[in-house]
C-alpha cells in the first residue's frame, strides 16, 4: 500500500539558496557584468528555446524568439524584484512575447508557418529513433510523436500554455498562473479544458 | 475518514495527477483508486496523456542540445552590440578623448558669456534712443501731435536772417511763402502765393525774394532735440516807415524775415 503512494522528489537546493543565488545573479547582470549575464542564457536558454518551440511550433521563429526574449530579460531586469522565481519571471516573458507574435501571425494570415508535425517530418524523429527498439516499434512512437503535437498545435494558444507548462516543464499551478498572469482557478480551468481536448483529438487520430 | 465519491474523485483527478492536492486529499484519492477500477482508468488516461506529450516534446529537446551554444553566442554577441550603441555607452566614449570635452566646455561658456552680455547691454544700456537713431527718427516721426504747441521748435533763419536787400524800395508788401525745411536746414518746394492783382513787376520781384530766401540757410525744425523735416508757411511783409529824416540807403533796404506760423 505504501508503495503505491506518490512521494514527491525534494529537490537538492532549497528555495532560499535558489532565491538567494537569483538575486546575486540578477543584481550582477544590472551592473553590466558579462560573466553572469553569460551564465543567465546559459542557465536559462534550454528552457527558453524549448518552450519557444513549443508554443510557436516553428523552430527557427522559437530561436528568433529565445533571442527577443532574452534582451527583454536584460532590458527589464531592473524591474525584476525577487517576488516570484527568475525561472517563472523568464518563463512569463516567454510566454507574453510568443502570443504578441501568434497575434502578428494572425492578422497576417501568415501561411508560411511550419508547424511542429510538418518540422518532425521534415528533420526526422532523431529522439525517437532508438536503435535497441525494433523498425515497428520506432515507426509507432514516430507516429504517436506526430499525432500529439498535430493535436498540441491545434489547441488554443492558453490551453496549450497551460498543458506544456504542466505537462513538459514541469510548474506548479502558482508558478503557472503567474508566468500567465491569470488566478489559478483560471490554470485548473484551462489544464482540464486542454486536456480533455488533447484526449479528444488523440483518440480522433488513433481512431482514423 | 469520508471516502470520496466517483465523481468527486475525477474532479480532482487533475489536481492528484499534478500533485497540487493538499496531503488528505491525496490520501483520500489515492484510498478511492485502490477500490475503484473506473478511475484508476480515468487517472491512467491522464498519466498516459503526460506522457505522450513528453515524449513528443523528447525530439524537441534533442535537436535542441546540437543549436543551445550558437544561441547563447548570438544573443552575448548581440547583447554586447546593444549596449556599445546605447545612448550611455556613446557618451562615455564622447568623453575618452578629454580634448573634445575642454572645446566643447569652452565654446558653451562663450555662448554663455555672449548671451549674458547682450542681456546687459539691453538691460543696463541708455533707455532712451539717440536722436540720430532710426529708431529715434521713427519715434520722433511717430509722435502724435506736432505742432508749435507741443515743445517743437521751429525752424529759423541761420545767422543774421534772410537778407532782402534790392527786391522792394519802398512799396509796401505782403505775401505768403511756402516751404519744406529739410533736417539738413535746407529749403524745398519754396512757393510764394501771389494776389490775382499782382502785376509783371511784383511778380519779377517775388522772383528775386524766392531767389534770395533759397540760398539762405536755416536750423531745422527740432523736437526733444531731434531736426524733423517740416512744412512751414511764412508770412511775408514790407512796410516802409517813412521818417521826418531821410535814412540811409544801408538802413532802407534791410528788412528781416520772421517765420510768423510753422
Amino acid at each position: 500500500m505504501a508503495e503505491e503512494l506518490s512521494v514527491k522528489q525534494a529537490p537538492s537546493m532549497g528555495w532560499a539558496d535558489g532565491a538567494d543565488r537569483d538575486a546575486v545573479l540578477v543584481r550582477r547582470c544590472t551592473t553590466g557584468d558579462d560573466e553572469a549575464c553569460a551564465t543567465l542564457v546559459a542557465d536559462h536558454q534550454r528552457m527558453v528555446f524549448q518552450l519557444a518551440v513549443h508554443l510557436l511550433g516553428d523552430y527557427e521563429e522559437a530561436r528568433d524568439l529565445s533571442q527577443d526574449v532574452f534582451f527583454q530579460v536584460f532590458r527589464t531586469i531592473g524591474r525584476f524584484r525577487c517576488q516570484s522565481a527568475l525561472r517563472t519571471w523568464i518563463y512569463r516573458i516567454v510566454i507574453n512575447q510568443a502570443r504578441n507574435r501568434q497575434r502578428w501571425w494572425r492578422r497576417r494570415h501568415r501561411s508560411e508557418q511550419v508547424s511542429l508535425d510538418a518540422h518532425l517530418e521534415r528533420h526526422g524523429d532523431r529522439a525517437l529513433a532508438d536503435p535497441a527498439a525494433g523498425p515497428d516499434r520506432q515507426l509507432k512512437r514516430k507516429e504517436t510523436a506526430s499525432r500529439v503535437w498535430h493535436a498540441l498545435d491545434a489547441l488554443p494558444f492558453d490551453q496549450r500554455t497551460a498543458v506544456v507548462l504542466r505537462e513538459i516543464d514541469g510548474l506548479s499551478y502558482d508558478e503557472i498562473a503567474f508566468s500567465l498572469g491569470v488566478a489559478v482557478g483560471t490554470v485548473k480551468s484551462r489544464l482540464t479544458r486542454g486536456r480533455e481536448a488533447l484526449r479528444v483529438r488523440l483518440r480522433e487520430a488513433r481512431a482514423v | 475518514m469520508n471516502r470520496l465519491s466517483c465523481g468527486a474523485v475525477r474532479r480532482r483527478l487533475p489536481a492528484f495527477h499534478d500533485g497540487e492536492l493538499p496531503v488528505e486529499g491525496q490520501i483520500a484519492v489515492e484510498a478511492h483508486l485502490r477500490g475503484c477500477q473506473a478511475c484508476v482508468g480515468e487517472a491512467g488516461d491522464l498519466r498516459e496523456l503526460g506522457e505522450l506529450v513528453r515524449l513528443g516534446s523528447a525530439e524537441v529537446s534533442e535537436r535542441l542540445s546540437g543549436d543551445l551554444d550558437g544561441l547563447q553566442a548570438e544573443i552575448l554577441n548581440r547583447l554586447r552590440v546593444e549596449r556599445e550603441e546605447s545612448i550611455p555607452a556613446q557618451l562615455s566614449r564622447a568623453f575618452v578623448d578629454m580634448r573634445l570635452g575642454v572645446a566643447a566646455v569652452g565654446s558653451t561658456l562663450a555662448t554663455v558669456v555672449s548671451i549674458l552680455l547682450m542681456f546687459g547691454m539691453l538691460y543696463f544700456g541708455p533707455r532712451s534712443e539717440r536722436p540720430d537713431s532710426l529708431a529715434g527718427l521713427m519715434e520722433t516721426l511717430s509722435a502724435q501731435s506736432v505742432g508749435s504747441d507741443s515743445g517743437m521748435l521751429l525752424p529759423r533763419s541761420a545767422g543774421v536772417g534772410m537778407v532782402t536787400d534790392g527786391v522792394f524800395s519802398e512799396e509796401d508788401a505782403v505775401l505768403a511763402l511756402s516751404a519744406v525745411v529739410t533736417r539738413g536746414g535746407r529749403l524745398k518746394n519754396l512757393e510764394a502765393v501771389l494776389s490775382e492783382q499782382s502785376t509783371p513787376a511784383d511778380r519779377d520781384r517775388v522772383l528775386r525774394l524766392l531767389d534770395q530766401v533759397s540760398r539762405a540757410r536755416f536750423e531745422p525744425a527740432r523736437i526733444g532735440g531731434s531736426a524733423i523735416t517740416v512744412r512751414t508757411v511764412w508770412l511775408f511783409a514790407h512796410t516802409t516807415v517813412r521818417g521826418k529824416m531821410p535814412l540811409t540807403p544801408k538802413q532802407s533796404g534791410i528788412s528781416r524775415v520772421q517765420p510768423l506760423l510753422g
